[in-house]
């Protein structure tokens, strides 16, 4: 059974990933949650793509493989990898990356869940792009059925090919938690840019959450750009399995 | 503006994280031969409480709740604290997810 669900998501990946590779949308990530279950370890596809007319924001393509695991209580750790194309290239790796997420307190001991997210990406292609550093607040909040999460962070361009100062992230999605299967809801994807770059993607749209089956878990997401530098559309799909040890 | 948002919420999330809030008493429940004891906890409406889960067996259990969003691994011989509420009146469910025979009740009046 555990192999089966093992072969459906990475074969789910490889199918978007197939569709071609381009420049990485920035802007659009997974949305992180603060809570941390100890003894869990994921293996995820998370991959996103672009839709407009103009050719050099048409299907821009990231994908990413990441493997987590929880030691300790209110610890993640996590290995990545993720793939790019170029407009005119092929899909390749472009970064491993490692890093770590922490919850600060307990779920629901104060009136906010929070915690954050810290990870090192290594450039593939050492000759020509920078190493990043990723650092992200995680909150969350839970209201009646309606969750919501926000992630706002900067990515920092870090080595010998790094330009300028960090790129400011904000993330946001909730979701009314109508059943385990299937939770609707809307998502906010927002890239600053880096200061005095005027590069702003700003994109919003609707999600839907929730478990194919035990262990397997899904997010599905359409979005519309509302800001000149983002595509006139994008969408997202996460794949993950977890296991306990 | 970016940073005008940034520090707002961080003021927010300061003062709301340490902002009162009205507390029950808290309760106590056990897991032994794969049953909780008790199997429904009664707790007051609209206010936090503070679970002891104690796992007496001696494989791994985890405390889960869909309807309470709460999920938490309590290792053999071990007890783990779950912060709920506060929720409005009605019947929420849990379940040990390694051993989903196992479940109970929290109702909150």
């Amino acid at each position: 059974m555990h192999i089966r669900h093992v072969i459906l998501a990475a074969g789910a990946g490889l199918a978007i990933a197939s569709l071609g590779c381009a420049q990485p949308a920035r802007a659009i990530d997974k949305v992180y949650s603060p809570i941390v279950t100890e003894g869990e370890f994921e293996i995820e596809y998370s991959g996103n793509t672009t839709f407009d007319r103009n050719d050099d924001k048409n299907n821009l393509q990231s994908h990413e493989a990441e493997l987590e695991y929880a030691p300790i209580d209110r610890l993640d750790l996590e290995l990545a990898a993720d793939f790019e194309k170029e407009p005119d290239g092929h899909l390749g790796i472009t970064t491993t990356g490692f890093g770590g997420r922490y919850q600060f307190f307990e779920q629901g001991e104060y009136w906010l869940d929070a915690g954050a997210l810290v990870t090192y990406n290594a450039a593939i292609h050492r000759g020509s792009d920078p190493d990043t550093i990723e650092a992200k607040l995680l909150l969350e909040k839970q209201w009646g059925r309606i969750l919501n999460r926000a992630n706002i962070g900067i990515e920092q361009d870090v080595g010998s090919h790094a330009q300028g100062g960090p790129d400011r992230i904000f993330l946001w999605n909730s979701r009314y938690r109508l059943g385990p299967h299937f939770e609707p809801g809307f998502e906010v994807q927002s890239d600053f840019g880096k200061p005095n770059e005027h590069a702003e993607q700003h994109y919003i749209g609707p999600a839907i959450f929730g478990q194919i089956l035990p262990g397997l878990n899904y997010e599905a997401a359409y979005y519309f750009g509302v800001s000149g530098g983002a595509a006139k559309n994008a969408a997202r799909l996460l794949l993950e399995y977890e296991i306990y040890f | 503006m970016f940073k005008r948002g940034v520090r707002a919420l961080a003021v927010l999330f300061t003062a709301t994280a340490c902002a009162s809030t009205a507390w029950g008493d808290d309760l106590r429940v056990s897991l032994k031969d794969h049953e909780f004891l008790p199997r429904e906890l009664t707790i007051p409406a609209n206010t936090k409480v503070k679970i002891i889960v104690r796992n007496l067996d001696s494989v791994p259990a985890e405390f889960e709740s869909y309807d309470l969003n709460r999920e938490k691994v309590v290792g053999p011989g071990s007890e783990i604290v779950v912060f709920i509420g506060p929720i409005d009146p009605g019947r929420y469910g849990f379940f040990d997810d390694f051993h989903r025979e196992t479940t109970g009740t929290i109702v909150a009046k």
